[in-house]
């Protein structure tokens, strides 16, 4: 298996299976479903499932002929995101096996010939593609052999074909199968007809100049894959980037929670092909096409890049209960941006930490939870007030540890944490209040003499103050303060200001 | 009890000192609070440290995230309102860019304290419930106890009164004893820190070790001054 192998994935009526891949449950999807060209009861259906069919409508009927035939049988129109969503999803399985794929509708051609090592033979291959498609919602047909023509054929000759690398035994293999199979066009299929040629073993038996010259030089391609040769090259292209999964909707929904249910079944899709690239999804687009016109398109940011469809729903649903699109919805299209997920080499002189993939959920969970904006790295702000801060997005793939390479503490944390704490020493902390509370103090003769507010009412024992504070006066808007720790009969001690421009005084926290 | 039963039983009976041991410790910056915990704050356990208001509990945890990550551990903090003053924090020596920092309403703290843990290798997850006392459904408590047993994590929550109950291994209770303003009083003008420290009574309310067998200790928190901030006022 070291030599040139592709393999062909086949999605026989892809519109269909688009339509198909868009319901829920397997007993919808088991119901019987026809596929119309057209609304009305004069469209002709162009695709039948097989529980319709053996009711027995045909493509080629009317919906009204199938329908006398099938009285439950759900006429369903293709939306065009499904079938793009479905042809996309196809390519994520060649992907899923190959780094080189060739798409062209309804199939797509990737390299399996490196596979060797991973699965006992070809059939084990063919099976494991038809599996990882029935997954992402598709059923097809396989075939692998030595090039892409045969390949192909292959499909078109049954629902697993394995194609022999040599020509002869390619010959041999390919001779009982009918002409359909090499899919030859409507001018060269007659004349052959005409001459009572009807499986390939016959073509290929034919002496290849006299099909040239009656044939040409389509018939001289289509007599040399009878014989297991074939011409065409094998021409790899790489992948869109980006992956969107969609659908629409002949309602209009109004509410969340079926918004909701579409949601999950477009993001199951759309993880299933990302988990095909080995990739996570590092930030979305939602577009919601609203009625009667117009859409509403949201980016739904991420901390990092993640696979669980719960957590992806609940930032959306976050997103949606804070900004509701104000009409009803009749179709939605999930654009995800993959990335990787990132790995680390783990450290033996340092305590272990969670593993990227995990840390890298942990944080979307949690932004889910309690919203993006509330998770990350607090950090300092270059201000003259106390109370600056911000918050850093977390790091992606695992956080950060200050160690030196011999697991010791650095020098500089390790002065800082150890020599006042032998005596029971400490530094005081602060608790903030934010924003700071509205607070009344009464004027004493000393400084503040009383507060009363909603966090206290309380006399102040002490009061120690007033340092006074101001700043960025130069840029407008500055702050003039006048800050005092005061000790409350409540036995709490308070950091208090009053504003020097407004008089209000506020409850900035207290030390604990 | 007959000898016999107890005799039998014992087999099966694992004595607390020994499981504390196999749990293992995350040590805080104090000898002598370390003492009194048996080592330190209990790994795979919740722990527990309550008082009211200035009494000094914020700084315990504070303190006990920033050493855990200046040696090199993860730790995580669920603030329930979002109380932390960053500024301080790093002047007191905790690695911000370290430190995870979740700002959580009540009732999703615990749900966010368990997705921490259940991450797996945080040493150290605070919880800083702040004043209130909310009331959690048990089957949280569970959960969480549950989750820091399973990864190994010690989970220490900050309350103003006991939230924990039998759920906690450890409970560590402070009561302020005084304020000191030092010298600060008469020199504010020049200085920043208006208050100089807090001294505190820190026992063991609940934990394996007997608490009437541990003496209360006595922790000093003090205010940081730096050189810089040495003119700021005007």
């Amino acid at each position: 298996m070291s030599n040139v192998r592709i393999a062909c994935a086949y999605a026989p009526q892809i519109a269909l299976q688009s339509v198909l891949r868009g319901l829920a449950t397997p007993h919808e999807r088991e119901a019987p479903i026809a596929l119309p060209a057209g609304a009305g009861g004069r469209a002709v259906i162009l695709a039948v499932t097989r529980s319709a069919r053996a009711a027995g409508a045909r493509p080629g009927m009317t919906v009204t002929q199938a329908r006398a035939l099938v009285p439950a049988l759900r006429v369903m129109q293709a939306q065009k995101a499904d079938v793009d969503a479905a042809l996309a999803a196809l390519q994520d399985l060649g992907l899923s096996f190959s780094p080189r794929i060739e798409a062209e509708p309804e199939r797509v051609f990737f390299e399996v010939g490196a596979l060797g090592s991973l699965y006992e033979s070809e059939k084990t291959i063919a099976h494991a593609i038809q599996t990882r498609a029935t997954q992402l919602g598709l059923a097809v047909r396989v075939a692998i052999a030595s090039a892409k023509g045969l390949a192909r054929a292959g499909t078109q000759a049954g629902e697993v074909t394995l194609i022999p690398g040599p020509a002869g035994a390619a010959k041999t293999v390919m001779s009982g199968w009918p002409l359909d199979a090499l899919g030859l066009d409507a001018e060269t299929l007659q004349p052959l007809q005409q001459w009572g040629i009807k499986s390939v073993g016959e073509l290929a038996r034919l002496p290849a100049p006299e099909v040239t010259l009656r044939l040409g030089a389509t018939g001289a391609s289509f007599h040399r894959l009878a014989n297991g040769l074939s011409d065409e090259p094998f021409l790899p292209h790489p992948p869109a980037d980006a992956i969107e999964e969609g659908t629409e909707v002949d309602y209009t929904i109004e509410s969340l929670e079926p918004l909701a249910f579409l949601l999950r079944a477009l993001l199951d899709r759309v993880l299933q092909r990302l988990a095909c690239r080995s990739l996570a999804c590092a930030g979305l687009v939602l577009r919601l096409t609203l009625a009667p016109r117009g859409f509403d398109v949201r980016e739904i940011a991420l901390q990092s890049p993640t696979r669980e469809a719960g957590t992806l729903l609940q930032l959306i649903r976050l997103d949606l209960e804070r900004r509701p699109p104000g009409t009803g919805v009749t179709g939605l299209a999930v654009m995800v941006r993959p990335a990787r997920v990132r790995s680390a080499q783990l450290d033996l002189f340092r305590p272990k930490g969670p593993a990227p993939e995990r840390w890298a959920a942990t944080i979307a969970r949690l932004s889910a939870l309690v919203g993006p904006e509330h998770v990350g790295m607090p950090r300092v702000v270059d201000s003259w007030k106390e109370e600056g801060m911000a918050l850093d997005p977390p790091t992606v793939g695992a956080p950060l540890r200050p160690m030196t390479q011999t697991g010791k503490l650095s020098k500089e944390a390790h002065e800082s944490d150890s020599s006042e704490h032998e005596s029971g020493k400490g530094t005081l902390g602060i608790r903030r209040f934010r924003p700071p509370r509205d607070v009344e103090v009464l004027i004493g003769p000393t400084g503040p003499s009383a507060l009363r507010g909603k966090e206290t009412t309380a006399r102040i024992l002490v009061a120690a103050g007033p340092y006074r504070v101001s700043g960025e006066w130069w840029a407008g808007g500055g702050f003039h303060r006048e800050y005092w720790d005061v000790h409350a009969s409540d036995g709490a001690l308070y950091r208090i200001h009053k504003d020097r421009e407004t008089s209000q005084w506020y409850l900035d926290g207290y030390y604990d | 009890m007959s000898a016999a039963v107890l005799e039998q039983f014992s087999a099966y009976l694992i004595p607390a000192r020994r499981l504390e041991a196999k749990r293992g410790h995350v040590s805080t910056p104090w000898p002598t609070l370390n003492e009194i915990l048996g080592g330190g704050w209990q790994l795979g356990a919740l722990n527990e440290v309550h008082g009211p208001r200035s009494s000094g509990r914020t700084s315990v945890l504070y303190a006990s995230l920033g050493s855990a990550l200046n040696r090199g551990a993860v730790a995580a903090l669920v603030d329930a309102e979002s109380a932390l003053d960053a500024r301080r924090a790093e002047r007191a020596g905790m690695p911000l860019r370290q430190l995870l920092w979740v700002c959580a309403s009540q009732s999703q703290t615990l749900k966010a304290a368990e997705l921490l843990v259940l991450a797996g290798g945080f040493e150290l997850v605070g919880l800083d419930f702040g004043d209130s006392t909310p009331r959690m459904p048990t089957a949280a408590w569970i959960r969480l106890r549950n989750a820091a047993e399973q990864q190994g994590t010690a989970v220490l929550l900050a309350a103003r009164f006991p939230i924990a109950g039998s759920f906690s291994a450890l409970s560590l209770q402070l009561r302020q004893t005084s304020i000191d303003f030092g010298a600060a009083r008469e020199r504010v003008a020049l200085h920043p820190p208006l208050v100089t420290a807090i001294s505190s009574l820190v026992s063991l309310a609940r934990g394996h070790r007997a608490p009437e067998r541990t003496a209360p200790c006595s922790l000093v928190f003090q205010e940081p001054v730096l050189a810089s901030d040495t003119g700021r006022g005007t």
